[in-house]
């Protein structure tokens, strides 16, 4: 069985009705098969990350935030933010990788205080073209999502997940990361990951 | 008499559908009766393939009997379990069958607090019949299931009995298959799901493919135990005295033991097929109410037989989750109100416990439980069991009750050195909280009355794991492709 879901996911066959995507709806019997959607390739489900002392200002760098297709085809990122974000807080820039091996220790961490430019991350790509693999499969391809942020005023600021909009044949589409992201103020310890017994 | 039709071989598939299907006979039984078969519906709580050895089987039957929920399947010793027989279907011609369940139908005691039915699903052809027990959720995802059949009639090369005939994928991409296909080729939105599928955010209804042949088995093929892995015991923390040695890395349980967890053992056909087959032939149950999925509303019990908890084994302990933390990054574990817990259930064999599936259970409200500051230690709870039996032909099988204490110690555990993916947690003081994902399930998480059951808590809200830097941490998961996307992730100093 394994064999035949990697043959389908190769030669985009299948038809894969959606629960994942807002904004997207399966298509009709019998329709040509849709473009190819953004996904993450795995079982992450609901994350949530915090940084409890960030200083105001100081841009962080977000990533291993791995995205695949769902079949051959190509994906160009339009814009990419948080979802019901607080305290301001924005996504300044972001950066797509490819990789086509084990992100091991290449890939950018969580809360890195530097931003793209110092970190020599390059923003100039902006499409998704890796197919996910299956799970047991040697093959490995994808792109890694980066995102800079920082806190822009004196309070703590959050967003619930990233949201990445993007265009694949003629359609517009979202996919929703359900990454978390909280950097605190010293001074204020209103957001449930900064306060002291989390 | 049953017809059996026999394909699924590659290059005979496409001489019996080019024939037209070539039949033979199954064995002839009192009760024989062919149940409704429509394609996987809206309220399809169960589907799949029937097989012997192999080859699929038409007119096999199916009955979904549901065991009391919550504190009505908490009771004493020697108390009766009233189950009631909630749906019923046969295969067709290709082996599939679907069982559908209109919630609207079901009486309060068949469903717990959230929505959830406990099944046994029975599964016949002539004269033998195998059990398999499973929950079964109320949908969350609104999950169209439809559409172009990658295995069908249509298409059979290359196909086997259980290959899926659509995949659907979770909101992260992870596939889940589904063996059936939908009613009139219509696309469906199945309003019953399971635990496991909605943690990886679609709505797809149980998928079981059996084998009634020589060596029955029942394979869930969204919940393969390959993927199962060890809990090696290492000592207990909660204990001054002698250290023993610390405990082995945790693996794979192997190809044996994922190949036992499949086993089924089969039994004579028990009367509820023919207390089923009365009822219709009385006008009790029409084809209606199997179609529609309202049989649970008739009351029709599966025979005359009872089923009567005649032994409880409480306080068994289970060994749930690996926590691989370090001095400079110490984990929580949270298990509150409602944290599921997935436990293997057992059937009475040849002098041995054979696995028969599993059940879905909650932390009760009052028993949440916190513990920080874990470091490399299984979290080990305990679980109540009990001893089922049936009045008629003796069959007994090991069935979980209840969640005791969520957290009643740890043990320690190995800690893996994972490479696949890692990232160094830089600030001073970070947290990450894995809110939402699926555990790995450990077989032989619980020894209980000799049988090894399998466990598995899931994260969700309730059943949560936490990591608090305070010194530079090293995070690496066991996917190459993030450490978010990991399902095994450590703890250690940069």
């Amino acid at each position: 069985m394994r064999g035949l879901l990697a043959r389908a996911a190769l030669t985009g066959v299948l038809l894969v009705t959606a629960a994942c995507c807002a904004g997207e709806e399966a298509p009709p019997p019998g329709a040509s098969p849709p473009p190819a959607r953004l996904v993450e390739p795995g079982d992450a489900g609901r994350q949530s990350f915090g940084l409890r002392r960030t200083k105001r200002g100081k841009p962080y760098l977000f990533g291993n935030l791995a995205l695949c297709l769902d079949r051959a085809g190509i994906a160009n990122v339009t814009d990419v933010r948080f979802e019901r974000p607080k305290g301001d807080l924005r996504v300044e820039a972001w950066a797509l990788r490819p990789f086509y091996r084990a992100i091991g220790s290449d890939g950018v961490g969580w809360g890195e205080p530097t931003s793209l430019q110092r970190r020599k991350v390059s923003t100039a790509l902006q499409a998704v073209t890796q197919v996910c693999q299956p799970d047991r499969s040697s093959r490995v391809e994808f792109s890694e999502l980066v995102v800079q942020t920082s806190r822009p005023n004196g309070t703590s600021a959050s967003g619930t997940g990233v949201v990445v909009t993007y265009t694949s044949g003629r359609s517009r589409a979202m996919l929703r990361i359900p990454f978390g992201i909280t950097l605190c103020a010293p001074a204020d310890k209103t957001l449930p990951l900064c306060q002291s017994q989390t | 008499m049953k017809p059996v039709l026999r394909r699924w071989v590659p290059l005979v598939v496409a001489t019996a559908f080019a024939a037209g299907t070539q039949a033979t006979t199954g064995p002839a039984h009192a009760d024989d009766v062919v149940f409704p078969f429509s394609g996987m519906t809206a309220t399809t709580v169960v589907s799949g393939v029937v097989a012997e050895d192999r080859a699929v089987v038409g007119g096999a039957d199916v009955l979904a009997i549901a065991y009391p929920a919550g504190d009505a399947l908490d009771v004493p010793e020697g108390t009766v379990l009233r189950t009631l027989v909630v749906g019923a279907a046969s295969t067709d011609s290709h082996g599939h069958f679907s069982v559908n369940v209109d919630p609207a139908a079901l009486p309060a005691p068949y469903v717990d607090g959230r929505g959830r039915l406990h099944l046994e699903v029975a599964i016949s052809n002539g004269d033998r019949e195998v059990r398999w027990a499973t929950t079964v959720v109320r949908a969350s995802h609104p999950t169209p299931i439809g559409g172009e059949e990658l295995c069908g009639p249509d298409v059979t090369n290359g196909c086997d009995p259980g290959d899926p005939v659509y995949v659907v994928r979770g909101a992260d991409s992870e596939r889940l298959v589904v063996v059936v296909g939908t009613a009139g080729g219509r696309p469906v939105t199945p309003i019953w799901s399971t635990a496991s599928a909605e943690a990886l955010g679609a709505s797809v209804p149980r998928q079981l493919v059996v084998d009634l042949g020589a060596r029955p088995t029942v394979t869930d093929p969204n919940d393969d135990p390959a993927a199962w892995v060890t809990a090696p015991q290492g000592e207990d923390l909660t204990r001054e005295g002698a250290r023993t040695p610390p405990p082995g890395p945790s693996e794979p349980i192997g190809a044996a033991a994922a190949a036992e967890a499949r086993r089924v053992e089969a039994t004579p056909r028990t009367p509820a097929f023919t207390s089923v087959a009365s009822a219709i032939d009385g006008g009790a149950i029409t084809r209606a109410h199997m179609r529609e999925g309202t049989m649970a509303a008739t009351g029709t019990a599966p025979g005359p037989c009872v089923t009567r908890i005649v032994k409880r084994y409480n306080g068994r302990e289970e060994t749930y989750m690996g926590v691989y933390a370090w001095s400079g990054a110490l984990a929580t574990v949270t298990q509150a109100d409602g944290a599921d817990h997935t436990l293997g259930v057992a059937a009475a064999g040849h002098g041995a416990w054979s696995s028969s599936g599993s059940l879905t259970l909650s932390v009760r409200a009052g028993d949440s439980h916190t513990v920080s500051r874990v470091s490399d230690a299984w979290a080990i709870g305990t679980v109540n069991y009990g001893v089922l039996a049936d009045s008629c032909n003796g069959r007994r099988s090991l069935v979980p009750l209840s969640i005791g204490d969520p957290i009643k110690r740890f043990a320690r555990a190995y800690h893996p050195r994972l490479k696949a993916s890692c990232i160094t947690l830089y600030a001073n003081s970070s947290v990450w909280d894995k809110d939402q994902a699926r555990n790995v399930r450990i077989g032989g998480g619980v020894s209980v009355a000799g049988f090894s059951a399998s466990a598995q808590s899931g994260y969700d809200t309730r059943s949560k794991l936490s990591f608090r830097a305070t010194r530079m941490t090293r995070l690496c998961g066991n996917r190459s492709t993030s450490v978010r996307l990991s399902s095994i992730v450590e703890a250690h100093k940069a």
